[in-house]
């Protein structure tokens, strides 16, 4: 792009941003709706950092907990009030002293239910037909989406089988689902012609119990063991497939694989897959140029995802604790800049690739968007991406703009969704998100939609490097 | 406040650093089977007999033979320190941490040849032989900066009319009885510390891991540490190791290995002999049957993982890994189930791959003994996992990782030290039985807890007494200066190796008062220096 362009993409970003916080504004829930008290709640926990840590740390071990009387019994140590300042109706269902007995019992009844419901805001169904169930509710109200089935790293060769069970499950049940749908010009129309209606994420960690970078070769041809059969009934049924980024350990390995896999002779002209490129990692641009290089050898496009990424407080905490390169920018700004800059390559390359942007960050949204309007690009050639459960106004904001909105569904065990739901609740309650803040604030719009190269607002600080009192 | 830095491990995520490991392990095996001789005073030594130290995973290969010595080279080597002690003792605390940090810059640049001994002498496999290259780095640093900070910080209690300072002083001689299971970590703590404080040293290394000993006092000497300062000794246990405990010019006997032959070290360095004229100062670091607690509710993925980790890394063949895990009966069940079908994917053959979890231990004898344990454990315990023959390797010294459940907490497979891959899986009905059974040993080294309680978690953080408790993590793998490091009961004499405290062991204090009036007359006063030490 040149500066012109350049300008006029800013320009238009933030008339499309204002557009998008109007529209956002009137669509956000009302007090007689749960998401409203939902927030109010999430606002209330995270003014006290002490508080929060205490409650996220409790709902983190919650479906490990066995009955209603051991959850109370965790309540009641995690919310001890010589720890932390206890908010009366939290003081009051803490008072019993026996968690055996009615009191303590329906109290632990009641946390279970209330954290299951918040769960479920996050997590779209138990089970793959609630999960297509909701997606199809998603096509009605235009939006597409794309399922995921939850669960992290496996640790034994059964587990990994369960997994691509499960995925080999919903591919079947959404390829077959699929072919009773309507075509949606707004969110199934791509560059080319029509986009495949069902769409699936793939984490790889799951489909291998040793998944170690130390071991790529073995690693390879596990994954694939399990992953090749899934992408074969997939291509045949015509499901999408994306392989979703995880931690900055497997980074390399998941790139690795994609490419090699996706590289064979068998799969080289199937234009139906997707990797993602994270925007907080140092060498995010990096990693799209490799692709953006690679797709041209391959001579089939893939799709891309651009992210930010949710691994930050792992990362940075990790380098910081061992010493070793932080791999993710330590400056909210700067991932966000890093993320628009991607966005230009991106947009300038979608001839090559699928560009996908997923992020609930408006700023980023509008300049994806005015990034395109200024290229000439229709929306049929680029699409705009969410989780569930995360900014429900806005989305409804931009299905309303006419743009293809997909919707990340995870679903499957709460249990197996416990750390989603730990990622989502902080992303919710971190003073950098957009969506603690609000979309009513009209004197805010213009920080908000400021370019991060000029805001550079102080982020949160680095963990410490020690805590040392004595030698 | 000190300035130490950790050094950084090798990531072997990265391709370009599994090549150079793999090259260096191939640059290693070119220049093996080299003979290598004692040093004292300054000089190689030679008995005209020599030892081979084997790769235990493939025992035809030498990797190196060293000269066999015995009491005499033990007598010498004492005299060489005791001389070599007046001049060493009177450099300043700078000046001798110097010579550690130019160790320490050494490893550094040879990390991946120092690695790649380590591979190829104990069967470690890459990741753990890098990360214990890392730990004697650390060792060397952290000693330089802890004397240099004792030497400029003393204790002062300068009162009006009167200077009293506390200094400290070495011990003197210290023979250093290194063990193989950290035999380049372990032995650079020790020397460190000793030659640091301004003592003299003879080494007795394992009589399994004498090359990396070698190597690792050829970069004290090409660090210029004086001759004499470090005298290095090879022999049997009995014959050097047990002499040099008892000898009377001995002043420091530290020692790290097994608990029988730790008390046997200890009782000969307690007797006085005659011409004697001190208590010897004793460092003993033996034994252990460390224990990791499951609660009722924790992530049992994340509890296996770190069982795991703790129990088989190096074939279990570390003083801090985990030998029995005392799980919940809410859990119980579902754990042993993981445990088993996790168990099933550890990687086994040899340690070069840095993916191999259980290569071989660290000979025939070990693997026999083992074996021994497992034969006898099989009649008292039922087995919860046991590799299939098929995939061990056929030469080498492999043994089968076994986990057995439903142990009796009194019984041997709980009680023993096994130091190899073998997991007891103990049941307890509620918390209190569990720590009643993991504090049940004589041994009290590491000791671990999963829980999400916040409760438990803090009565253990209070009842249970081990030397190194790890809460929500595995139990091995300490980092110097972040988690000193030493058990108590029979597991040591509660030293911690990684703090102050370990330095102090090599140092005599002495108390000086100076009356600073003479005759009426004062001295000008000088800015109090504020201390801790």
């Amino acid at each position: 792009m040149n500066e012109t362009q350049l300008q006029r993409a800013e320009a238009l970003c933030r008339e499309l941003g204002r557009g998008l916080f109007e529209r956002a504004h009137r669509a956000e829930p009302r007090f007689w709706q749960r998401a409203w008290w939902e927030q109010v709640l999430l606002d209330y926990v995270s003014a006290d950092p002490k508080l929060q840590t205490e409650l996220f740390r409790f709902v983190e071990a919650l479906p490990h907990m066995q009955g209603s009387a051991d959850i109370a019994s965790h309540l009641k140590q995690y919310l001890d009030p010589r720890k932390v300042n206890l908010p009366l109706p939290l003081r009051f269902a803490t008072l019993f002293d026996n968690p055996h007995s009615l009191f303590g019992r329906t109290v632990g009844g009641c946390t279970r239910w209330g954290s299951f419901m918040m769960a479920t805001s996050f997590i779209t169904g138990t089970n793959t037909q609630e999960a297509i169930g909701n997606a199809v509710r998603l096509r009605s109200r235009k939006m597409a989406f794309t399922l995921d089935v939850l669960g992290e790293a496996t640790i034994s060769e059964s587990q990994a089988d369960h997994a691509a069970d499960v995925y080999m499950e919903l591919i079947e049940s959404l390829g077959r689902a699929a072919r009773d749908w309507k075509y949606i010009e707004q969110i199934d129309a791509g560059r080319d012609g029509p986009m495949p209606m069902a769409n699936i994420s793939i984490k790889l960690s799951a489909l291998d119990p040793v998944f170690n970078p130390v071991d790529p070769e073995r690693v390879y041809a596990s994954v694939t063991s399990r992953l090749c059969p899934l992408l074969d009934r997939a291509r045949e049924l015509g499901v999408f497939v994306n392989i979703d980024m995880e931690a900055y350990r497997y980074r390399d390995m998941t790139l690795d694989l994609f490419k090699r896999l996706m590289f064979e002779p068998k799969y080289r002209d199937w234009p139906d897959v997707g990797i993602v490129v994270q925007a907080y990692l140092t060498d995010g641009e990096q990693d799209l140029l490799g692709l953006l290089e690679w797709v041209e050898r391959r001579g089939t496009e893939v799709a891309v995802r651009l992210v930010k990424g949710a691994y930050w407080d792992t990362e940075t905490t990790y380098a910081v604790r061992f010493n070793t390169r932080i791999p993710v920018w330590t400056q909210k700004w700067q991932s966000d800049a890093c993320y628009e800059k991607v966005v230009r390559i991106m947009l300038e390359n979608a001839n090559k690739i699928r560009p996908a942007f997923a992020s609930h960050n408006v700023r980023s949204l509008s300049y994806v968007m005015a990034v395109a309007d200024v290229l000439g690009l229709p929306a049929s050639h680029y699409e705009l991406q969410m989780l569930s459960g995360m900014g429900d106004p806005l989305k409804r904001a931009i299905a309303a703009s006419g743009r293809c909105l997909r919707i990340y569904c995870p679903y499957g065990d709460l249990l197996q969704g416990m750390a989603y739901l730990i990622r989502r609740l902080l992303e919710n309650t971190s003073n950098d998100s957009f969506l603690k803040q609000g979309f009513g604030d009209r004197a805010a719009y213009d920080r908000l939609l400021d370019n991060p190269e000029n805001a550079k607002p102080a982020s949160a600080p680095l963990p410490r490097r020690y805590y040392k009192d004595t030698f | 406040m000190l300035s130490f830095q950790n050094a950084v491990n090798t990531g072997f995520g990265s391709a370009a650093n599994r090549e150079r490991m793999a090259a260096a392990i191939k640059e290693c095996r070119a220049q093996m089977g080299r003979s290598h001789m004692m040093l004292i005073d300054g000089e190689p030594e030679e008995s005209g007999e020599w030892v081979d130290s084997r790769n235990p995973a493939h025992p035809h290969e030498v990797v190196g033979r060293v000269a066999r010595g015995d009491a005499l080279y033990a007598d010498k080597a004492v005299a060489a320190a005791a001389r070599a002690l007046a001049s060493w003792s009177s450099r300043s605390a700078g000046e001798r941490a110097e010579v550690l940090r130019r160790v320490a810059a050494l490893l550094e640049e040879q990390r991946f040849a120092f690695a790649a001994l380590l591979v190829l002498e104990v069967g470690k496999n890459p990741v753990q032989a890098d990360a214990e290259v890392t730990e004697a780095i650390d060792y060397c640093n952290y000693h330089a900066a802890l004397a240099e900070h004792m030497e400029n910080n003393r204790r002062r209690r300068n009162v009006p009319g009167e200077d009293n300072v506390l200094v400290y002083d070495p011990c003197g001689v210290c023979a250093l009885i290194s063990p193989w299971d950290f035999p380049l970590a372990l032995l650079a703590g020790m020397l460190s510390a000793a030659v640091v404080s301004g003592n003299c040293a003879v080494i007795k290394p394992a009589s399994n891991a004498p090359v990396v000993a070698t190597r690792l006092v050829d970069l004290f000497v090409a660090a210029d540490l004086p001759a004499g300062v470090a005298n290095l000794v090879f022999g049997e246990g009995q014959a050097v190791g047990m002499h040099l405990a008892e000898h009377p010019g001995v002043h420091l006997v530290a020692f790290c290995g097994s608990k029988d032959h730790g008390l046997d070290v200890r009782q000969a360095a307690a007797r006085v002999r005659p011409g004697q004229r001190h208590m010897k100062r004793i460092i003993i670091d033996a034994g252990a049957k460390n224990a990791i607690i499951i609660d009722h509710d924790v992530d049992v993925d994340e509890a296996v993982q770190g069982v795991m980790d703790s129990a088989f890394g190096f074939s279990g063949q570390k003083c801090t890994a985990c030998s029995r895990v005392i799980v919940l009966g809410g859990v119980y069940d579902r754990f042993c189930s993981r445990l088993a079908q996790s168990a099933e994917t550890m990687k086994i053959g040899d340690p070069c791959d840095p993916a191999v979890i259980i290569g071989p231990v660290i000979d025939d004898e070990a693997a026999q003994h083992i074996q021994a344990c497992v034969e006898e454990g099989k009649k008292h315990a039922e087995v919860l996992f046991e590799t299939n023959v098929a995939s061990m390797p056929e030469s080498g010294s492999y043994v089968r990782p076994v986990v057995f459940k439903d142990v009796d907490p009194g019984s041997d497979l709980a009680q023993e030290e096994i130091f190899g891959p073998v997991l007891s899986v103990i049941r307890a009905d509620d918390f209190d039985e569990a720590l009643v059974i993991a504090n049940d040993s004589m041994y009290a080294l590491t000791g671990g807890l999963y829980s999400r309680s916040p409760a438990n978690i803090e009565r253990c953080r209070r009842e249970f007494r081990v030397g190194n408790l790890y809460i929500n993590r595995r139990i091995t793998g300490s980092q110097v200066d972040v988690q000193p490091y030493g058990g108590s009961k029979l597991s040591g004499d509660g030293a911690r190796l990684g703090a102050v405290d370990y330095l102090l062991q090599y140092c005599v204090p002495r108390t000086i008062s100076e009356n600073t009036i003479r005759h009426g007359l004062t001295a000008v006063e000088e800015d109090p220096v504020e201390s801790i030490a």
